[in-house]
């Protein structure tokens, strides 16, 4: 786990400046959300992108999630989670809600859509020489990570995480019985930690 | 429950993609406390927090953060709605009963666009609430479980005590290990250190004969107590030690001290 943890401390290498910054934002300090904002913006919105499929869209979302921050970070406990933690499970949530909200899900999923899906081929365009390749370099690694995870799998965590379909969900999109997906589940995740733990040297 | 089983439940819930079922199962699960489950689950939830990090890197435009700022400012001001509500020209020709029915109209409109708006908001954000409740409860049970450890190390019949003071850097400073040479395990306390910069974390030295041997590295998120354990601790005795210092170095640490030290103490003292 050692690797994984340090994994998570590079992506959350500022919480105790960050949390400092929701604090502010909790006092209506605009410099601060700024701040946050382009922190974050990266992140968030690749997120978004990755689960909606639309950049327009996504450029919505991260509007609404800062705005969302903007009222509700004065009840950020730290307590109960690092910064990132509560900005990334806020983003997915409000991308998921909006993918459900509009019937994004017609299309049925297959073992095959795995890499669209995930690894969306865009272009990046990073503002920052530095930030973008420190992230490209940090994306890269897990894409790599992650396509090493047998395919079967993989299609099964990125149906949850970034279509957010429930494990009955994908059973019945993609016909593989209920128990082989619970089991996939559990087997892609563990190996993604052990993966992780693999990359000890990289990091 | 077997571990393969309580496993899938950990990661459908890690993956949002749990049934409601299943989620009563998996806290109906957690009410045990049983220390080996709490670390697979962690360890599960940790796993999933890389995937939001591993999407092709995109950057937004530049125009979504002036709109964003607009509209934080806007929201601080009246609806424009109900200026416009109000402004209907006084020599207008309609009929007032007319006039008086389109302003109802409007602001009954207003107020059944805000009302689902809301409910909307509010679904979210009680889903947030839900998710945010079930994350304290692991927090409280993880806390609850560190500090069972640290209870086993400070109450263990062998266990050395050695006190650190604060240097120039930071004279309020202070650090206590307690070492249990029994499981090699050590709890390191710190407290009224600085935080730790971005690009910098606080690193242990254990330094013996002279030589300094790297004990573990730190994030010290404020300057109130931080508890951090270390299992195989470096050192099987700290009788033989020279002391035990804290310095600040790149982050991830170093092979040897290079920076600053805050921190500096003796078994003896």
């Amino acid at each position: 786990m050692f690797i994984l943890l340090a994994l998570l401390k590079k992506l959350t290498a500022d919480a105790g400046r960050e949390t400092d910054l929701l604090h502010r934002i909790g006092r209506k300090d605009e410099a601060a959300l700024s701040e946050l904002y382009d922190l974050y913006k990266t992140l968030l919105y690749s997120l978004c992108v990755s689960i909606v499929k639309n950049r327009a869209e996504a450029e919505e979302l991260l509007q609404e999630v800062f705005v969302q921050v903007w009222d509700k970070a004065s009840g950020f406990d730290r307590t109960k989670g690092t910064p990132y933690a509560w900005l990334t499970t806020m983003t997915r949530n409000k991308a998921i809600d909006t993918i459900r909200s509009r019937a994004y899900k017609e299309n049925n999923i297959t073992d095959n859509d795995t890499d669209d899906t995930i690894l969306p081929l865009l272009p990046s365009d990073e503002s920052s020489p530095y930030s973008a390749a420190v992230a490209k370099e940090r994306s890269s690694m897990i894409q790599t990570i992650l396509k090493a995870i047998p395919e079967q799998q993989r299609t099964v965590l990125v149906a949850a995480y970034f279509d957010g379909y429930s494990q009955t969900e994908i059973a019945e999109k993609t016909g593989i019985p209920l128990g082989t997906v619970k089991s996939r589940m559990r087997q892609g995740l563990i190996k993604l930690q052990q993966m992780l733990a693999g990359k000890e040297e990289q990091l | 429950m077997n571990q393969e089983r309580f496993e899938e439940l950990c990661s459908a819930y890690a993956l949002g993609a749990i049934e409601p079922d299943e989620l009563k199962e998996l806290e109906q699960e957690l009410k045990n406390q049983r220390p080996e489950q709490l670390n697979t689950l962690r360890e599960i939830l940790n796993t999933a927090q890389v995937l939001p990090a591993s999407a092709e890197q995109l950057t937004p435009a530049d125009s979504v953060k002036d709109k964003l700022f607009t509209r934080i400012k806007a929201e601080g001001t009246p609806a424009s709605g109900e200026a416009n509500v109000t402004q209907i020209p006084a020599s207008s020709s309609t009929a007032p009963w007319v006039r008086l029915a389109a302003v109802l109209l409007a602001v009954i409109s207003l107020v059944l666009v805000y009302f689902t708006l809301n409910l909307a908001d509010e679904r979210s954000e009680l889903q947030e609430t839900v998710q945010i409740q079930r994350l304290e409860l692991l927090n409280l049970e993880e806390r609850l479980l560190a500090t069972e450890r640290y209870l086993d190390i400070i109450g263990s019949r062998d266990t050395y005590l050695v006190s650190m003071d604060g240097l120039d850097p930071s004279p309020s400073g202070f650090g206590r290990i307690y070492f249990d040479p029994e499981s090699r395990s050590a709890l390191v306390q710190l407290a009224g250190l600085p935080v730790t910069p971005s690009d910098k974390d606080y690193q242990l030295w254990v330094i013996r004969d002279g030589t300094p041997v790297s004990a573990g590295v730190f994030d010290v998120a404020d300057d109130r107590f931080s508890f951090y354990q270390i299992d195989q601790f470096v050192e099987a005795d700290l009788a033989g030690v020279d002391a035990i210092a804290v310095t600040l170095e790149p982050a991830g640490g170093m092979p040897e001290p290079t920076g600053d030290m805050f921190l500096l103490g003796t078994p003896s003292s």
